[in-house]
């Protein structure tokens, strides 16, 4: 969903203006774009790589892999969050002129002249534990070949967020100090139905049916403590998701160590009811548009070793927003401000057969989908983690996953308007944000 | 109408499945007197070559582990229906006191042995999943042979042909008895 902080009525404060539904390039942001929280213990420990996993993940993954489960399955998972945010305040300002698209960088607002704006660092951080996927996986006794059913959930994206914005400036007369903190909660929840047929001796397909749900709950609260007024103001917000779409997905054997796989999910059409709760009651309805998700996957099985690959490439310039004139205005922003990106993820696992035990590590480099210009250190990680088959029927997986990225946006601090009340200018402050995060993975799974 | 593509593709390739695309999920009738166990149970009396790739494996890769250790195998390899549940017929190919090579499918009516290797029921004949590859070995073989290859199930037999066949294939299990 959009980032709030930026059209916050702090503006109204010092320019005695309310601030409208600006077009303002930062209101695009939507939090469900690019936002893969990962399920299954065991892809995850491998980098987040479950292509060509086989349990009950597969159903979300790539189904057509479900064809390999022999036997009825019931996977449980649980994830654990800590999510940390450095935020750091530069020390210039910059004025956006809105005939243009993208702020100009570095420009000195000369509206603050006698005020040095000083560097304000702050920390929010924040904890979660989650249910992470509860999946059922049902084998049709065949003949010949494999057809088997998956049904379940997964937390496909997480909006457990934190964020402190904490700027100062000083004159001769006194200084201005502005605070915010900003909590966001909440996911989206990924329902599948599918199935993986063998279609030949070393070809599966596989296709799926999802259905998303969700609530995304947005939460602001900022203080200003000016030379000879104060202000503070909450804003609470809540989203509510409901969308559907597709896979489709091929898993084929071309050797006995190497597997190949491919899958292709269509868009999702995600409506969202949006209410706002900040002084004044607001509702909005509109869909958010998300494009094709394009996948492939390799894995090559080296006896106790097995290493895995995962690649998918998704366009999010392709995202738009429908059923509402007023968001659709807004869709040449996103092709402006998001680019395409394609995901990499490796793993490998490594067997110690005669204790149970699985061995696992992983890479990822998972890209912001907005513009480089917003990014300062790209979204990556690494992943660790244990396998244990427990007699002949029970696994427990635990993962431990370790991400960080440092991106950058702007505060609008102050604005002018014209008498329709549509935003001319701003004075923007230039956040910095250092965000990690280490989510921690578990998931027993039963085979009857 | 896009909204729909989904379904019917989904649709389409389980019609295409349950029509024998390649996954086969009902056998053809053979003997009118035969029942779901019985085509469970006598596979090699139609295919010749039911030791060389039993129903149910898959072609793929098969790690050493999941043969030198059992619980790998049975949990990444074994299907549920090979096992014997108390609701299951109780025809059995052999007889109780069958001493050779138990398939897992026990005939004591009691829970498979679980902890068995990757061998599939009914097949007393050499393991068929070769090691490590995933390609087919040519076991010894234990049933007989009708001569015909796998997947020409359209002859029927007589029950007395059937039972003569089975004991044919119980001799041969205690001569070849397991590779492993």
């Amino acid at each position: 969903m959009k980032i709030y902080r930026f059209f916050i009525p702090v503006i109204a404060l010092i320019f005695i203006a309310p601030l409208s539904q600006a077009q303002y390039i930062e209101q695009v942001e939507e939090i469900t774009a690019g936002n893969f929280f990962g399920y299954g213990a065991r892809q995850m420990a491998m980098g987040g790589a479950g292509m060509m996993a086989v349990d009950g993940a597969a159903l979300f993954y790539n189904p057509a892999n479900l064809a390999r489960i022999p036997r009825i399955e019931f996977n449980l998972g649980l994830s654990y969050q800590k999510y940390e945010d450095k935020s750091t305040v530069r020390t210039i300002r910059r004025e956006v002129d809105y005939s243009s698209t993208i702020p100009q960088s570095e420009i000195h607002s000369p509206r603050f002249s006698g005020f040095v704006p000083q560097a304000g660092t702050s920390e929010n951080s924040k904890t979660n534990t989650r249910l992470n996927s509860a999946i059922l996986t049902i084998p049709y006794p065949t003949y010949r070949g494999s057809l088997v059913f998956g049904l379940g959930v997964v937390r496909t994206a997480n909006f457990d967020r934190a964020f402190k914005l904490y700027h100062y400036d000083l004159s001769g007369a006194g200084s201005i100090v502005a605070v915010g903190e900003e909590f966001q909660s909440g996911g989206l929840i990924q329902w599948g139905a599918g199935f993986g047929l063998d279609i030949s001796p070393r070809v599966s397909f596989g296709g799926a049916l999802y259905l998303y749900t969700g609530k995304h709950e947005y939460d602001w609260e900022y203080s200003l403590d000016s030379l000879d007024y104060t202000y503070s103001t909450e804003s609470l917000i809540e989203d509510k998701y409901l969308g559907w779409n597709a896979k489709m997905s091929l898993a084929m054997r071309l050797s006995p160590v190497v597997s190949l796989g491919f899958g292709i999910e269509t868009p999702i059409n995600l409506n969202v009811e949006e209410e706002y709760f900040g002084g004044v009651y607001d509702y909005v309805e509109y869909d958010v548009k998300r494009p094709f998700v394009l996948s492939s996957g390799a894995a090559l099985n080296l006896n106790y070793f097995e290493l895995v690959a995962d690649i998918d490439y998704t366009d999010w310039s392709q995202m738009t927003y429908g059923d509402n004139p007023d968001m659709e205005a807004y869709n040449n922003d996103i092709k402006t401000y998001y680019r395409d990106v394609i995901r990499f993820r490796l793993g490998g696992e490594y067997v110690i057969a005669d204790w149970g035990l699985s061995l696992r590590a992983g890479y990822f480099n998972d890209p912001l989908p907005i513009k480089k210009q917003f990014i300062n250190d790209n979204r990556w990680g690494y992943s660790l983690g244990l396998g244990f088959l427990i007699d002949e029927v029970m696994t427990v997986d635990l993962a431990f996953v370790h991400g960080t990225y440092n991106r950058n946006s702007d505060f609008i601090y102050a604005a002018e308007y014209d008498t329709n009340d549509e935003i001319l200018n701003s004075h923007n402050l230039i956040v910095d944000e250092d965000i990690t995060y280490n989510r921690l993975y578990i998931t027993t799974a039963y085979r009857f | 109408m896009n909204k729909f593509i989904p379904f019917i593709t989904v649709l389409a390739v389980i019609i295409m499945s349950s029509a024998g695309c390649y996954t086969v999920l009902q056998h053809p009738a053979v003997e009118e007197y035969y029942t779901q166990s019985d085509y469970q149970v006598a596979c090699i009396d139609c295919h010749s070559d039911y030791h060389e790739y039993p129903y149910g494996y898959f072609y793929g890769y098969y790690p050493d582990y999941w043969w030198d250790t059992p619980r790998w195998g049975r949990y990444y390899a074994y299907p549920w229906w090979w096992d014997h549940y108390w609701f299951d017929d109780v025809r059995y190919y052999h007889d109780d006191d069958y001493d050779g090579n138990l398939s897992p499918r026990s005939s004591s009516g009691k829970k498979v042995e679980r902890r068995s290797t990757l061998s599939p029921p009914y097949s007393h004949g050499t393991t068929t999943i070769q090691r490590s590859t995933g390609s087919v070995s040519s076991g010894s073989g234990s049933g007989s042979s009708t001569g015909k290859k796998s997947g020409d199930t359209g002859q029927t037999k007589t029950k007395e042909e059937t039972n003569e066949q089975k004991e044919d294939e119980k001799k041969a299990v205690r001569r070849g008895g397991r590779s492993r």
